[in-house]
């Protein structure tokens, strides 16, 4: 059973607006009656928060539905997404200069996350398209 | 108790990024291979099938949502824990009621998410004696045999024990 992929014919990227990824947090922190609070980890792996929007058109919905119904269950299974973060940005070096090929093509950082949904999509229309957004978290 | 002095400091620090995991292993008769859980996900084990858990020894604890509380020391009874897991799947109730032989033995060790190699400690021959659920919780009771109350083997006569009865001398 292989994890489905985030449909090519919906945008790759989430909407810059409506967009937000939020550091696993697994902390556990307890409260002092008096003084700073102590802190320690309470497990050592945590899922990342990352919120996200698209503005689709009605088929994209359509499309959207099916990849929620039947591709992870009911958004239940897991599903892979370019990572919003770092995929197709260049590689750099220490010193911020690019890292080219022998032909000097840039050398593109290919990332994925694996990801299930936290949040059901929740569509509204805007105009004659539909913004959707939903909330995610990158799996560990 | 003897613990560690990491561990200790660990556990004394204002922060610290230690973090205590039990590892439990189950093992019954009925079972074809002993059941290995971690109440800690520290790497992920595969990733089709996502599974996360701890790699201790060369063996895989599969993580689950449990608490643990470490076994007590009272004075004439047999060491008490509880497991406490959530009932994420009405399986487990069924695993629970299908018991009719002897019970499943458990082990608890606790190890350190830095060094999940080296056991700190390790309580070992615990059954499950009781098995409790609900809808949200499935409680594993353990517990050594009690040793203690077990009868002695010969009676205390008045021939065998004259001092018990206040027979001097005898």
């Amino acid at each position: 059973m292989a994890y489905p992929r985030w449909p090519a014919e919906l945008p790759q990227r989430s909407w810059q607006e409506g967009f937000s990824r939020t550091f696993g947090d697994s902390r556990l922190r307890s409260e002092m009656s008096t003084g700073p609070a102590k802190l320690r980890r309470r497990t050592t792996l945590a899922p990342t928060p990352v919120n996200m929007s698209f503005l689709l058109e009605w088929s994209q919905l359509a499309r959207l539905e099916r990849f929620w119904i039947e591709d992870t269950a009911s958004g239940v299974s897991p599903f892979y997404i370019p990572d919003h973060i770092y995929d197709d940005v260049p590689m750099m070096t220490e010193g911020g200069v690019g890292v080219e090929t022998d032909a000097g093509v840039p050398i593109l950082i290919a990332a994925d996350w694996l990801v299930r949904f936290t949040s059901a999509p929740t569509h509204e229309p805007l105009g004659i398209r539909w913004r959707v957004s939903f909330g995610i978290e990158v799996m560990p | 108790m003897l613990v560690p002095l990491s561990v200790r400091n660990a556990l004394l620090a204002q922060e610290t990024e230690e973090v205590e995991i039990a590892l439990v292993t189950i093992t019954h008769a009925a079972l074809a291979a002993p059941i290995r859980v971690s109440s800690d996900a520290t790497v992920r084990l595969s990733t089709d099938p996502l599974r996360y858990g701890t790699l201790s020894n060369g063996l895989e604890y599969e993580f689950i949502l449990m608490s643990a509380l470490v076994p007590d020391d009272q004075k004439g009874a047999p060491p008490q824990t509880a497991l406490v897991l959530d009932n994420v799947d009405a399986r487990l109730v069924e695993v629970i009621q299908s018991f009719s032989s002897p019970p499943a033995e458990a082990m608890i060790e606790i190890v350190m998410a830095s060094a999940p190699d080296f056991v700190i400690q390790r309580f070992r021959r615990l059954q499950i004696v009781r098995a409790s659920f609900d809808e949200s919780q499935v409680t594993l009771s353990l517990s050594r045999e009690p040793y203690l109350s077990e009868p002695h083997g010969t009676r205390m006569t008045k021939q065998l024990c004259p001092g018990l009865h206040g027979i001097p001398n005898a």
